[in-house]
């Protein structure tokens, strides 16, 4: 065997690589419900990142008349403290994002641990978790989160600490459900024949096989974390000082925003809400036609 | 000549229930492999012959240690496989490989055809350099029949045809020079047009690289190609057993002989005795559950009193050729 083949061989890799990443990015962008997926996706993080330079006034100060409608100087007219909803919803939208990442991330961190260690060890260690797990899902939820918020100090850290502790139940069903059926796969078993040890089967044959299935529960995650910060901060359970989607519609309650008619306060929490779940969810099924359809190779 | 393996009154049975709070339950045992004899020479490949539910696949996977059997014993090199520890156990997977049956499911699908096959360098030769891994996994594709290697090494599975991969998987079984390869069916998956050309592969494999093949097919036409020895396995036990010529031209047990029936010939007008073997029970319990008595009775044309309340021990027809069959004494 010469260099020569060897090398060439190396140069062809690489071109096959590169096409590689270019057909996964194509697959995403064509189908319509990905590509608004994406869309919603970056539209949401452009704000949450950009948010301070881009919001056009201080939303904690008084810039305008008090309960105005939409106008030039407010496209999303002002609240009862005469402060810029527009401003409040840009500035809002980071801590709304903010919550749902860090609890998608911690609850996952938690539910894949929990669910690999179940699938993988089996018998008494699987029995044990899957118990506890059934446990939590059988505890009505938004009750405890409720009684829970009611304890705990009123801050964003602890609605994270608070919605992480209660959404990774499922994530953990998931992941079991995947290693029991991937751990029957010829190649793990081609794999325990080659006399690999069985963490790396774990972590090299049976995890990356798994990912896109966790990556889409993620975005599920994200999305019910959003969606239950938000019901918490309506009820007024967490910190209600911050600012995001959630706080806003609280303080519209509060203050009567529907008896004044001023349907500008509740209206862009409430469809940011709506907008990025339906796009999320969109992200999600479309990447998981995109798994089905490769199944099929 | 020194076998490499020995197999030595095996038992292998499965539960049909599981769980940890329903074991005292009712539970039907099914006896996949039960008391089951015989060895593996250098250099020869052994047919195991039997229908689908036989326990041909449980025996495959006791032999490579991916099951632990009820009782018994495999010796390789003289040692019981089921004793061996880490370092040994090592060296045990080194030398027995392992070719499985669905080549669609056998490679992991995120991983190219090189780090496939190069898995089993990484384990047993770290010290190597990733130039000399390369060069050795071009070699064992080229020797499969996969030309030219270097196209393939970067390629996923998903871009291979069923042929294409069970070849890879065949290279990646011989790669580190085992002494015994373990092949579960592995044409059944694959075109009609592709297989002979995966056995003869198999076959030359076994003279340039002096490994032993244990083949396990429900075909009797294509063990009689295959194998050296033939195996004919019935409900988990070995009903026959010898050379594949002496079995196949002198087909004793009742069962050998129905297999043999079975063989759509080329040309059916003059086959007479296609399917002239009558069953007279069916396949009614295909499960084999354990019993007094031959596990053939039910199905066995020459059925004698006996035959149901005891189990027949092998009998020598031949030098190489033992039968389980009162028939024969």
């Amino acid at each position: 065997m010469n260099n020569g083949r060897v090398d060439i061989a190396l140069q062809e890799n690489n071109a096959i690589i590169a096409s590689r990443a270019k057909r996964v990015t194509v697959a995403l962008f064509k189908s319509k419900r990905t590509t608004f997926g994406v869309a919603v996706l970056a539209f949401f993080l452009i704000l949450a990142i950009l948010g301070r330079f881009i919001a056009p006034y201080n939303p904690l100060i008084q810039s305008g008349p008090l309960w105005s409608p939409p106008s030039e100087s407010h496209l999303f007219g002002t609240n009862y403290l005469g402060q810029d909803v527009l401003s409040w919803f840009i500035i809002g939208t980071a801590t709304s994002l903010w919550v749902g990442v860090s609890v998608a991330f911690f609850s996952a961190l938690i539910g894949v641990s929990v669910g690999l260690t179940a699938g993988y060890f089996g018998k008494y260690t699987d029995e044990v978790l899957m118990r506890f797990v059934d446990m939590l899902l059988v505890i009505p939820a938004f009750p405890l989160l409720v009684i829970l918020s009611a304890y705990l100090p009123p801050t964003t850290n602890s609605t994270i600490l608070i919605l992480s502790v209660l959404s990774w139940p499922f994530m953990s069903r998931v992941v079991r459900s995947q290693v029991l059926s991937l751990k029957e796969r010829g190649f793990v078993t081609a794999s325990k024949l080659a006399g690999e040890s069985r963490l790396k089967i774990m972590f090299k044959d049976i995890l990356p096989n798994m990912l896109p299935i966790i990556f889409i529960n993620i975005i599920y995650l994200v999305i019910g974390a959003i969606v239950a910060q938000a019901g918490l901060a309506f009820f007024g359970l967490g910190n209600i000082n911050s600012i995001n989607w959630g706080t806003m519609l609280y303080w519209a309650q509060i203050e009567d925003a529907a008896i004044q008619n001023a349907w500008w306060w509740i209206i862009p929490p409430g469809l940011a809400i709506g907008i990025l779940g339906l796009g999320l969810n969109m992200l999600a099924n479309g990447i998981s036609d995109m798994i089905l359809l490769n199944q099929g190779r | 000549m020194e076998s490499i393996i020995e197999v030595r009154d095996l038992v292998k049975s499965f539960r049909a229930s599981r769980g940890i709070f329903r074991k005292n339950q009712y539970t039907q045992v099914v006896e996949a492999v039960a008391k089951v004899s015989f060895s593996i020479k250098p250099k020869e490949i052994i047919s195991v012959v039997g229908e689908s539910g036989s326990g041909k696949t449980t025996l495959g996977r006791l032999i490579v240690r991916l099951l632990e059997p009820n009782s018994g014993k495999i010796l390789f090199k003289g040692q019981d496989i089921f004793t061996l520890k880490t370092n040994d156990m090592l060296n045990f997977r080194r030398n027995v490989q392992m070719i499985l049956q669905d080549p669609y499911d056998s490679l992991n699908p995120l991983y190219s055809i090189e780090t496939s096959v190069v898995q089993p360098l990484n384990i047993f030769m770290k010290n190597m350099s990733r130039k000399t891994k390369r060069e050795i996994v071009i070699k064992n594709l080229e020797k499969v029949g996969l030309n030219p290697a270097e196209q393939f090494l970067q390629k996923r599975p998903g871009e291979l045809s069923g042929g294409q991969r069970q070849r890879v998987s065949i290279a990646r079984a011989m790669i580190m020079d085992p002494k015994l390869v373990v092949a579960d069916e592995p044409v059944s998956m694959l075109d009609a047009s592709l297989r002979a050309e995966i056995l003869n592969k198999m076959k030359k494999l076994k003279d340039t690289n002096d490994v032993s093949f244990m083949f396990i097919t429900h075909d009797i036409a294509t063990a009689k190609f295959m194998g050296d020895r033939i195996l004919i396995f019935y409900k988990g036990a070995i009903v026959e057993q010898g050379n594949t010529s002496a079995v196949i031209n002198n087909p004793s047990h009742p069962y050998t002989r129905l297999l043999i029936d079975s063989v759509p010939p080329i040309n059916p007008e003059k086959a007479r005795d296609y399917l002239s073997f009558k069953e007279e029970a069916g396949i009614e319990d295909q499960i084999s559950t354990s019993s007094a008595g031959c596990r053939f009775a039910n199905r066995c044309p020459f059925v004698m009193e006996r035959c149901r309340t005891n189990a027949p021990n092998e009998v020598d027809i031949s030098s190489d050729h033992r039968v389980s069959c009162f028939l024969y004494g």
